[in-house]
């Protein structure tokens, strides 16, 4: 197993919003209504959490090859919001706790970790 | 669609809030590339491997609505058993686990199976979410 994971970006846009709130259905205003997200706690149009965690699958798919996913098991926390025009990047090192797994995150163009966690290649 | 509103004190744990079933195709798949650019699936006939989390959602979504607005995704868990073919019909199940107010928030853990048409285990996971109301 190589020590890092391909790393994997994505720049995060309101038309790739709004298509994927079309594939998950998802008609929550957060994602999709500026004036209505304006008004949340959230100060404006947040993304989808899953659409920057799909990242991380796909960094396991381009180090392993998707194949590998099959038996691969993933654990994450969402941190912190991602925003509109953020780019955001999947990456992820050998755990020497547990050699068999990654220390995975998603960071921003800042640096700041957005999803955190651990995942597991399958056979 | 539930017939009321799915508040927090409506979660049952350990009931079944039943099964949403969804078929991934071309057109699905169309839309996934416009967003990642490729779908890193390798065979075209089988199921992108990270559309896993699009699909449980879509499921969770539609077994949990109507449900209060403002809920907030904490954490995940995947075990991705197998990767199902473009075509196949998946069916997802989603029951409550447990849920607890923790400084002055709702958490609930769900725990989802997607199965395909022969009924195989494709997806198991365990969302972690902050319920709104």
């Amino acid at each position: 197993m190589p020590n890092e994971l391909t790393r994997v970006s994505l720049k995060i846009t309101q038309p790739r919003i709004d298509a994927y709130a079309q594939i998950t259905g998802d008609p929550n205003p957060i994602h999709l209504d500026a004036a209505f997200a304006a008004g949340t706690e959230m100060q404006g149009i947040i993304a989808h959490g899953t659409l920057s965690l799909n990242l991380l699958w796909r960094a396991l798919a381009r180090t392993f090859g998707p194949d590998a996913c099959e038996g691969a098991e993933m654990d994450v926390r969402f941190i912190r919001p991602v925003r509109v025009d953020d780019v955001v990047t999947a990456s992820g090192h050998r755990d020497d706790a547990e050699p068999d797994r990654y220390l995975v995150q998603v960071t921003n163009q800042s640096g700041e970790a957005v999803i955190t966690g651990w995942a597991r290649p399958g056979n | 669609m539930l017939s009321e509103l799915l508040t927090y004190d409506r979660i049952q744990i350990g009931t079944s809030l039943g099964a949403h079933e969804t078929c991934i195709d071309a057109e699905a798949l169309a839309l996934w590339r416009s967003i990642y650019g490729d779908d890193v699936g390798g065979n075209q006939d089988i199921v992108p491997p990270d559309m896993i989390s699009a699909i449980v959602m879509a499921a969770q979504l539609e077994l949990t609505n109507p449900h209060p607005d403002g809920g907030l995704h904490a954490g995940q868990h995947y075990l991705l058993h197998h990767r199902p073919r473009v075509g196949d019909v998946l069916s997802t199940t989603s029951t409550p686990l447990s849920k607890e107010i923790r400084r002055d928030r709702r958490w609930v853990k769900m725990k989802t199976e997607t199965r395909d048409q022969n009924d195989r285990l494709v997806y198991e996971t365990t969302l972690t979410l902050i319920w709104a109301a």
